[in-house]
């Protein structure tokens, strides 16, 4: 029943950007969203549709995978798109729809910015695509660690990313079996007035509430039983490890950063 | 009910990278008012084969015919409902699913949701956690504050409650003492003879098959590999091997002395029956 659910949209396969640095990665989407919005014209939003479909294609995550992370957002590029389409009043007139005037400028802009969230969310996709939550956790802890003199518990924000992280299938193994054996009970949680409903809701929540506490507990008794005691002095199992590939990454957002703006502004 | 799987194929997570194939094309028959046992080891497809006979999981080719209801791919919900009355379902660990605020609102949980007289239920209620080895007086209490053991009772009474006529046990002894282990599936036994259900156990433990059942299914790698009675099944020693399945100790023992001309009858599975015998063998003992 919950089978279809992948966790945290990681799709473990091999491609140049699965090999980089959870590090470099998360850069690499903070420039590409500022990067994105130097896209203003015909020209160079046609070379960034190229450079994300490239990107995309290079990640070699099968397509459905970023339609299926697009469906959600796409009520929303389309709202805009609307929005845009509406009310600029720019170029000449295309057609009038519920006495709104549609100029040929309005139809330009919403799809610049259509393309424009467009491009973030799949940018922002192909990070948790292609690094697994662990990596990413990582990454983000070593990006956190110099806060940690403005007493930004950075470890334990870490590891607490990781263990939800970690959990989440558990929790959805859980859940489902909890829906299986309620329903093998004859709950139907489609289907009955909102009264009765809730009522077989409960019967879902609660075992799952309770297993839950249990499971915490459990896991703090074992971390303690192993002498965890935070994040001092502990040494790291999978160590981050920033090859020139990243770097050569890294450079090759600033050019097409570079490339855009100089489009944009000579 | 008669139960018959006809060329059941299920993938889990079908159309992703996580696809993974837990039945492969399985063509099985159990027969009405057996109590069957379907062994294999873990990850060989008999849960998710169990899953499939009251419609929670449906095939992802092939059919499963439960009495007169088809499951197919595609299968409507309100087919699936009223099987899910016929069929009653303990899982592993049933307490887990556990969330009443005293034992019998749990109870009549199932009964509720599938429209039973609950006042008929009600009067039996007493009487059905004598049963499952419960004082009566727990009805008013949580279930939160009964020992482990005691809330897996008062899940299968919730089960049991539905007066279900097929019944299918998931290990439903794991994680019990021996003496537990024992008792629930007596239980499970003496109620499937008293109602004249059809039950399904399934386990990794031979020797409850030996013990229980009538006929046994060895599942591996996601089909079907071999059925028949118990000790038919377990003249297969290297198969079972070969599956990482252990024949039960008193068949095991049995079968040595045998070789060693003792006049054991190897039809008999159980501890109990070969101790019998190796009593009455024990002074007329041959030798080499």
């Amino acid at each position: 029943m919950l089978q279809n659910i992948v966790i945290g949209q990681y799709v473990p396969v091999e491609s140049p950007i699965h090999r980089l640095d959870a590090r470099s990665k998360i850069l690499a989407v903070l420039l590409m969203a500022v990067v994105v919005f130097l896209a203003n014209d015909v020209m160079t939003n046609a070379i960034l549709v190229t450079f994300v479909s490239l990107l995309v294609l290079l990640s070699k995550v099968p397509l459905r995978f970023f339609i299926k992370g697009m469906l959600p957002i796409f009520i929303l590029i389309a709202f805009t798109f609307i929005l845009h389409a509406l009310f600029t009043n720019e170029g000449e007139v295309l057609f009038t729809v519920l006495g709104f005037s549609v100029y040929s400028g309005g139809i330009i802009q919403g799809l610049f910015i259509a393309i424009r969230i467009g491009a973030l969310v799949i940018i922002a996709s192909l990070l948790t695509l292609t690094t697994s939550p662990i990596d990413l956790t990582d990454g983000f802890e070593a990006y956190l660690r110099p806060f940690k003199r403005f007493g930004v518990p950075s470890h334990e924000i870490a590891l607490m990313m990781a263990i939800s992280i970690r959990l989440i299938p558990t929790l959805l193994l859980e859940a489902d079996r909890i829906l299986k054996a309620q329903s093998a009970r004859g709950a139907d949680f489609t289907k009955g007035s909102l009264k009765t409903r809730l009522n077989t809701m409960t019967a879902f929540i609660i075992p799952l509430f309770v297993r839950s506490f249990k499971r915490a507990e459990d896991m703090a008794t074992a971390m303690d039983a192993r002498g965890y005691r935070g994040g001092e002095g502990r040494t790291k199992l999978r160590i981050l490890k920033w090859q020139g590939k990243d770097t050569v990454a890294i450079v090759l957002i600033v050019l097409f950063g570079c490339t855009l703006g100089i489009l944009r502004y000579v | 009910m008669h139960i018959k799987f006809e060329d059941v194929t299920y993938t889990y997570m079908l159309g992703s990278p996580f696809e993974k194939r837990a039945l492969n094309g399985v063509d099985v028959s159990i027969s009405s008012g057996s109590f069957t046992a379907v062994v294999g080891s873990t990850g060989s497809g008999k849960s998710t084969l169990m899953q499939h006979i009251n419609g929670l999981l449906v095939p992802t080719s092939g059919q499963v015919t439960v009495d007169s209801t088809v499951l197919q791919p595609g299968v409507k919900r309100k087919v699936i409902k009223p099987l899910r009355k016929k069929v009653g379902m303990v899982f592993q660990y049933p307490e887990h699913q556990l969330f009443g605020s005293t034992v019998e609102e749990d109870i009549l949980f199932g009964p509720i949701q599938h429209g039973m007289s609950v006042e008929r239920v009600k009067r039996r209620l007493p009487e059905l956690l004598n049963l499952v080895g419960l004082h009566e007086d727990y009805l008013h209490e949580s279930p939160f504050q009964l020992s482990g053991g005691q809330m897996r009772r008062v899940a299968i009474a919730g089960v049991l409650a539905t007066e279900p006529e097929v019944l299918i046990l998931d290990e439903p002894a794991a994680g019990l003492d021996p003496s537990g282990h024992r008792a629930l599936l007596q239980l499970f036994r003496s109620w499937h003879e008293e109602h004249g259900l059809t039950t399904v156990l399934v386990t990794h433990d031979m020797e409850d098959a030996a013990n229980y059942a009538d006929d046994v299914i060895v599942m591996n790698e996601g089909s079907v590999k071999l059925q028949g009675k118990p000790i038919d099944v377990f003249r297969e020693v290297e198969s079972l091997t070969a599956m990482n399945l252990a024949v039960p100790p008193a068949v095991r023992i049995g079968m040595a002395l045998r070789r060693s001309n003792w006049s054991i009858d190897v039809t008999n599975q159980s501890s109990e029956q070969l101790a019998e015998q190796l009593m009455t063998n024990w002074p007329e003992k041959g030798g080499h």
